[in-house]
């Protein structure tokens, strides 16, 4: 399995940025790859921001582990904004579906 | 249940003579197995190759590479021999784009496909998206089974598949899987 990285995860303090290309293989791989993210959610004393502007193209089995951490927030209640880049075709298409799981969840164009 | 003929949406008849371009490439999926980015390459590269007939070159690009890389990624993962070719066919008809790819199944990939398609065919794609996240997250299940139910729902795309018997082998099938996609809906993105 190759393992040169297309993507980007950067943990801020209330948040967290992914950017590029993610494509894994499986959820499984994404479980891994978003761990920090899980564990942030977890963690979680006050509102957060996932930061997907930059991320060009995500797979399908990505759109399931990005419902994942938008579930794992749910069932937290922590409140969540999503930057969004609507030139994105994938972000433009999937986020407001997405969106529709959680209603403290909000999309932000950037 | 027998699983060989049609299942999915009804497609467009197209006559070859409208044919614009064509694009048919053969690969072996252990490649993709064994180098899993090589996906999204050849999505990438295939959907270079058509975005010359879209005006917004970037967000056709964009669309047919988004496409392309889950019907690719699933001749990776479903393909019941990963040594035995299978191919992807791009045809462009003007107002139209179908890509079709062929790979031999097992029986219940074929089943989950047949199943998948014929409800597809009959609803909301956009409640079939959000009843499949709940699923799988309730379920915890390793497939995340959401690729051509969110090809449906962002793109419009119609989704269809011929399934035949491989002779001599009633656990495998020759899939054929066709997707067709509306011109101006790869224009707007
Ligand atoms: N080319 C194929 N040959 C045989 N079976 C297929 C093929 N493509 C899809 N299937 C079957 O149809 C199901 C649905 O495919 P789909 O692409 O929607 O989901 P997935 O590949 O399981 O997950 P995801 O695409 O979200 O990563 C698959 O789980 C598989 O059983
Ligand atoms: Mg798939």
């Amino acid at each position: 399995m190759s393992v040169e990285a297309e993507y980007k995860l950067e943990m801020r303090a209330d948040g967290a940025t992914l950017s590029g290309v993610m494509r894994l293989v499986s959820p499984a791989a994404y479980r891994s790859a978003l761990a920090a993210v899980h564990d942030q959610i977890d963690a979680a004393t006050g509102p957060l921001e996932l930061d997907l502007a930059g991320l060009q193209f995500l797979n399908s089995s990505g759109i399931t582990a990005l419902s994942r951490l938008v579930m794992q927030a749910r069932e937290r209640s922590v409140t969540m904004t999503v930057i969004i880049d609507e030139q994105v075709s994938w972000q433009k298409k999937t986020l407001p579906s997405l969106a529709r799981l959680y209603p403290k969840l909000t999309l932000k164009g950037r | 249940m027998d699983l060989v003929g049609q299942v999915g949406d009804t497609l467009t008849p197209q006559d070859p003579a409208e044919r614009l371009s064509k694009l048919r490439v053969e690969l072996l999926p252990i490649d993709l197995i064994v180098q899993w980015r090589r996906c999204s390459k050849m999505a990438d590269f295939l959907a270079g190759y058509f975005e010359y007939h879209f005006e917004d070159r970037p967000v056709a690009a964009q669309v047919l590479s988004t496409g392309l890389n889950e019907l690719i990624e699933n001749l990776a993962k479903f393909s019941a021999n990963k040594q035995k070719p299978v191919s992807i066919e791009i045809n462009h008809y003007g107002e139209l784009l179908t890509v079709t790819t062929e790979n031999e199944a097992a029986r219940p990939q074929t089943t989950a496909l047949r199943a998948r398609l014929a409800r597809m065919a009959t609803t909301d794609p956009e409640e079939l998206f959000l009843e499949q996240l709940e699923h799988t997250a309730s379920s915890d299940r390793a497939a995340s089974g959401l690729g051509l139910i969110n090809l449906k729902k962002d793109y419009g795309a119609r989704l269809a598949a011929e399934i035949r018997a491989v002779p001599d082998d009633p656990e495998r099938f020759v899939v054929s899987l066709q997707l067709e996609l509306n011109v101006d809906a790869i224009e707007r993105g």
